[in-house]
């Protein structure tokens, strides 16, 4: 079973400069790390060339993550610290470009192929010596593996039925070259101690709030890439996240979480201290309001999903549906393989992936990067046009119709990469405000003869199954629902998700509004952990579905909290 | 002012607000800044901890009851504050550096009685997942927070410890019970205060020992993998119980561990490692000796892939050193600890998780070794022969002073070595618990009729010409997988690496030993597996050396746990064998039936140039 899932996310951002503001030296120079990776690439494949089944392509990449970290609850610290790792990730493939080793070999345990995982720490200092001579071990136990895992492919192609699509496993691409400057972060840990003990604070007179945390950490990710392509890249990335989660039970058990955070590329992106402890006040009302919320019955019907629920939801119900690989896969449910140039999308939606934009509706874009992980350009791809379904997303594995990747090979440092979202990004043509969308709404019920429609204005994230073994749903799961009735009243409500299946649900989309809202987060599926983020406008679907969300058991604690008994 | 009259007056507060049934956080807070200004923050820390714990263990123990539900009858609270710094280097570069602190709150709560409580049951857990019994504390002493995260966990932990109880009792209930043990132990409260201070540590100074100890490795073309890890960590945990147990036990722990890993030329792979467990760096020997058996490892390993194999033996072998301390570890050590069959939900899981709970608890009163073997433990020993011990404590974790144990005496076993977990006849703690299981402290092994170096020899090569064979099998190194996937943190190795034997019983294997002819020749061999050597085969232990090993080791106690009860199993303790060399009778030695891995195909870059 194949579930990606989106853990939540970063979004809302006030005051970011752009991407470049965080410059390094104007001339940047490439690490001797990157000439230590070439000369060892270039050693390896000279001798291997001389092995009886010798590797066809080779590429190193080395990333190093440097982290400040600070994590608080209820006003008081819990964590502060630095940390700094570079992890090796070796893509060696034995065979040629029609068949090697990474084929994938029908009947196997998922999940069991040991290959695909590899985690390697990698020296910190730019010692040539050291650098290679971990190198080297590695590449000699891949070149290994690799050779074992061609002949158990090659066998399986031989015994078992003609695969439906016949495809190449890798494709030819450009080399690239590039060395970006190395960035370093820089916050101040003494004052970020302080502002997370503020930032929680206000939670503490709250017996009832079970949980509240805030953390804040600033990461510079500087990658290494060099391929026997002759591939040459030297990247690097700071980000900043801080993000502020805290949740309460309601009498019945049910777990209630508020969750809230901000994403940006400088440490100026992040809001000033007035603007979080304004979103703190919001989120201990909205915690406190959804304690006495009613609980909605499972219900169809018309709903409006704000713009950070709308981009979740395409990103579950349609991003995962576009990621090239799956189109492949035997065992994958295929949903849009054969509907290239057919209506997938009102003909008003428009929908492109654009790693390379850092910024939109005044927050940055955490899926944002200059090269993926298999050393492809990053690229804008235009996956529906006018409601036309035109490409999708493409790694270095071919699927029939598409021999090339258009930079969306993605994954987490050890993982074997697969195609991935980077920023999603829905445009409606046509869009109408939204007051009308809630009166298009309101029509609806009225036609419709409903007692109430819903609105989706917060969610936590969702999962979705893109397999065959089981039906191909997706859930979205929200944090704030209302119930709108006809006459334009809202009311806050608690206990459902929001799911179905997607070529109905795609039927159902009948408008957006003309404000975009972004939501920042971190995109689960078999290549590891990626920061996507989604980008659109609220919606209205004349018809959704919601069932009952899982519900904790156990019953909110039986003493009162220590700073409230004899109260 | 001086410091002493300060943590006086500032302990007699706390005396008079102790009786009260409410926590008054304030008054504390006044009584702290006193001692603040003398300069104890640690005081501070303690006082401010003490007085949460207390406060939040009385109100649970008078007032927290589900209504069907009786109230716990024991609940314990410990704080764990540990900061640790971590390095570790290949190849004379730094490849991990850490520095943490964390503060770490954990709850143990019985209900029902001590005949039969919640515990010593595996099964799905009981209530949520979100509280078991374990949470992070903050850091800052903020009395109100701690008795927080005291008051949830304490809260989720209760209610777990009740549905676990009422599953463990239904299970109980279609099953005919023999003859029944007590789920806990009654031991008298006892307050202890352990406390080692912490000497002073220069983390760059270690940094560069342990880039240097890896630089050694620069030296030794045929070592394909190396590295030096290097841990300090400053411990101070404080505990407290419903009985009337306390204590308080600071100290400091430092180890320094290398590993390496070659081929033998027909692809064997051969791993090894050196530890180094104390105190403090000055505890460890000079950092000349240090460097010096990192260089001796890596020259050992080299020298093995030269050595030739053996296809079977079956005859007298000499366990040398380290070698004996290490399969005494592996195959009697697990059998002297009292670890319990727990009551199970469902057999396959017993299947899976099982661990060793076939101890040798109806063996007491019988003979597992020879008559001329006594063996003590002793966690109040601190050094042996001149040399430092490592698993010395006073209190163990469960508070349950440290004493001395006989646990078999001239052969006979007496006892096991146990936690407050009874086993079928042992009914106390012999102060052993040690993280999640009973585990030895320093485990001393004295043979009554020792024998020299050569004496132990020549009995081998006795005992292998009255079984017609050429020669005798002396073994220097037993391969410990475990310590070596500790250290290696190489998550694919540490997948691959899992093997079962062929009987299906456990294998151990042999990586450095000689074949010694009767005119002292010794022929190196490399790569045995062990067959058929159980607990039970030290019973015909023929002889021992006078000379005895230290060994010091991270311990591993096999005990049965389903992977969500690992939560917080934490680190295994460090525990000191001292054991003579060993001369068995029969032992079956043969060549692993697995596949090996080709050489690599390039040489290493470094000494390709």
């Amino acid at each position: 079973m194949r579930m990606p899932r989106c853990v939540p996310g970063i979004w809302a951002l006030l005051l970011a400069l752009s991407v470049y503001a965080v410059a390094g030296s104007l001339d940047p120079k490439p690490s001797p790390v990157l000439k230590a990776m070439k000369d060892e690439l270039a050693r390896s494949m000279d001798t291997l060339k001389t092995q009886p089944v010798p590797p066809y392509f080779l590429s190193y990449e080395i990333t190093e993550t440097h982290s400040l970290s600070v994590y608080g609850a209820f006003g008081t610290l819990t964590h502060s610290g630095e940390s700094k790792r570079r992890q090796l990730d070796i893509d060696l493939r034995v065979g040629d470009y029609k068949l090697d080793n990474t084929h994938s070999i029908r009947g196997a345990m998922p999940g069991m192929d040991l290959d695909r995982y590899f985690f390697v720490e990698m020296p910190l200092t730019d010692d040539p010596d050291a650098v290679r001579s971990v190198l080297w071990y590695h590449t000699d136990r891949k070149y290994k593996q690799g050779v074992e895992r061609l002949a158990k492919a090659r066998a399986d192609v031989q015994l078992r039925v003609q695969e439906e699509d016949k495809s190449d496993d890798f494709s030819r691409e450009k080399a690239e070259r590039f060395v970006g400057p190395l960035l370093s972060i820089k916050i101040d840990l003494p004052a970020w101690e302080k502002k997370i003990r503020t930032y929680t604070a206000p939670f503490k007179k709250y017996g009832q709030i079970y949980e509240a945390r805030a953390g804040l950490s600033a990461t510079a990710e500087t990658r290494w890439f060099v391929s026997s392509d002759g591939s040459e890249l030297q990247t690097c990335q700071p980000n900043y996240r801080l993000y502020i989660s805290a949740y309460t039970k309601a009498d019945d058990g049910m777990e209630l979480p508020r969750y809230e955070s901000f994403f940006a590329f400088s440490p100026e992106g992040l809001p000033d201290e007035a603007t979080v402890l304004k979103t703190v006040d919001t989120m201990i009302k909205d915690l406190l309001a959804l304690r006495q919320a009613p609980v909605v019955e499972p219900y169809t019907g018309p709903a409006i999903l704000s713009g950070r629920a709308s981009g979740v939801f395409f990103h579950e119900i349609f991003g995962h549906r576009v990621e090239g690989h799956r189109q492949k896969l035997a065992e994958d449910a295929q949903t849009f393989k054969k509907m290239i140039n057919q209506k997938v999308l009102p003909d008003t939606f428009t929908v492109h992936f654009d790693p390379t934009v850092g910024r939109m509706a005044k927050t940055d874009l955490s899926g944002r990067y200059d090269f993926d992980n298999q050393g492809v350009k990053a690229r804008r791809v235009t996956v529906v046009e006018n409601g036309i379904l035109k490409e999708f997303l493409m790694c270095r594995s071919p699927i029939e119709g598409f021999a090339n990747s258009n930079g969306h090979g993605r994954k987490q440092v050890g993982m074997a990469p697969v195609s991935r979202q980077s920023n999603l990004i829905v445009q409606v043509n046509q869009p109408v405000s939204h007051g009308e969308l809630k009166k298009m709404l309101a029509a609806r019920l009225k036609e419709e003869n409903r007692p109430f429609g819903l609105i989706f204005d917060d969610i936590q994230g969702g999962f979705t199954m893109t397999g065959r073994m089981i039906p191909n749903a997706f859930n979205v799961i929200p944090v704030m629902v209302y119930r709108i009735y006809p006459d334009g009243r809202e009311e806050l409500v608690r206990g459902v998700d929001l799911i179905g299946t997607p070529l109905s649900t795609f039927s159902r989309i009948v408008a957006g509004d003309d404000q975009a809202d972004v939501f920042n987060g971190i995109c689960g599926a078999e290549s590891g952990g990626v920061p996507v983020a989604a980008v659109s406008p609220a919606v209205l679907v004349s018809q959704i579905e919601v069932q009952k969300k899982v519900k904790s058991q156990d019953r909110p604690p039986i003493l009162p909290p220590p700073f409230e008994e004899g109260k | 002012m001086n410091a002493y009259s300060t943590r006086s007056r500032s302990r007699r507060t706390h005396a008079a607000n102790a009786g009260k049934k409410r926590a008054v956080c304030w008054s504390i807070m006044a009584a702290l800044c006193l001692s603040v200004f003398v300069g104890g923050s640690l005081l501070a820390s303690d006082e401010i901890l003490k007085k949460a714990m207390r406060d939040e263990l009385a109100r649970s123990v008078d007032q927290l009851q589900f209504e069907q539900f009786g109230k716990p009858y024991f609940v314990a609270f410990r704080v764990s504050d540990t900061e640790s710094i971590n390095a570790s280097a290949t190849f004379g570069s730094v490849v991990t550096r850490s520095k943490n602190r964390a503060r770490t709150f954990s709850v143990e709560i019985r209900v029902g009685s001590r005949a039969l409580d919640n515990t010593n049951f595996m099964g799905m857990p009981g209530g949520g997942l979100r509280y078991l019994g374990m949470t992070q504390l903050p850091l800052d002493d903020d009395c109100t927070e701690l008795r927080r995260q005291m008051w949830l966990a304490t809260d989720g932990a209760y209610k777990q410890a009740a549905e676990t109880f009422a599953r463990k009792r239904s299970v109980l209930e279609g099953k005919i019970v023999g003859e029944p043990i007590d789920d806990f132990s009654q031991e008298e409260p006892a307050v202890i205060s352990e406390e080692i201070p912490a000497p002073p540590f220069d983390r760059d100074q270690a940094e560069a020992l342990v880039v240097r100890l890896s630089g050694e490795f620069r030296k030794f073309p045929d070592i394909f993998d190396s590295q030096v890890l290097l841990g300090f960590q400053t411990h101070r945990i404080i505990y407290l119980n419903s009985e009337g147990t306390s204590y308080v036990r600071s100290y400091p722990a430092v180890h320094i561990v290398a590993t390496a890993a070659t081929q033998a030329e027909d692809g064997s792979q051969l791993a090894d490692f050196e530890g180094f467990y104390g105190r403090s760096l000055q505890d460890l020997p000079s950092d000349v000796q240090i460097a010096t058996a990192v260089q001796n490892l890596a020259s050992r390993l080299t020298s093995l892939r030269k050595a030739s194999t053996l296809d079977l033996y079956n005859g007298p072998v000499l366990f040398e050193d380290a070698a004996a301390a290490e399969i005494a570890n592996q195959v009697l050590v697990p059998q002297l600890l009292a670890i319990r069959r727990p009551v199970v939900e469902n057999p396959q899981m017993e299947r899976m998780f099982g661990g060793d709970v076939e101890t040798f608890a109806d063996r007491i009163g019988a003979r597992v070794v020879p008559r001329f073997l006594t063996v003590v433990d002793n966690p109040l020993l601190q050094e042996i022969q001149g040399t430092k011990l490592a698993g010395s404590y006073k209190v163990d974790d469960e508070g349950v002073p440290a004493r001395e144990t006989i646990v078999v005496s001239q052969g006979i076993l007496k006892t096991l070595l146990a936690g407050r977990t009874p086993v079928r006849g042992i009914t106390k703690s012999t102060g052993n618990r040690r993280g999640s299981a009973p585990s030895p402290s320093n485990l001393v092994f004295t043979p009554s009729e020792g024998q020299t170096r050569e004496a132990l020899r020549k009995a081998l090569l006795d005992a292998a010409k009255e079984r017609g064979l050429e020669y005798g099998i002396v073994i220097r190194r037993i391969q410990n997988q475990e310590v070596l996937q500790r250290y290696q943190r190489d998550m694919s190795r540490l997948i691959l690496s899992q093997q079962g034997g062929r009987e299906g019983g456990r294998v151990y294997s042999a990586l450095a030993a000689v074949r010694l002819y009767p005119d002292g020749r010794e022929e190196p061999v490399r790569n045995l597996e062990i067959a058929n050597l159980s607990a039970a085969s030290f019973r015909d232990i023929l002889a021992a050396s006078t000379d005895r090993t230290v060994y010091t080791i991270p311990f591993a106690a096999r005990t049965p746990r389903v992977p969500w009860m690992m939560v917080g199993g934490g680190d295994n303790p460090i525990c000191s064998l001292v054991v003579p060399s060993l001369l068995f009778e029969e032992v079956t030695l043969r060549k692993p039936a697995a596949e090996q891995p080709k050489l690599p195909v390039s040489r290493h870059p470094y000494f390709a140039k």
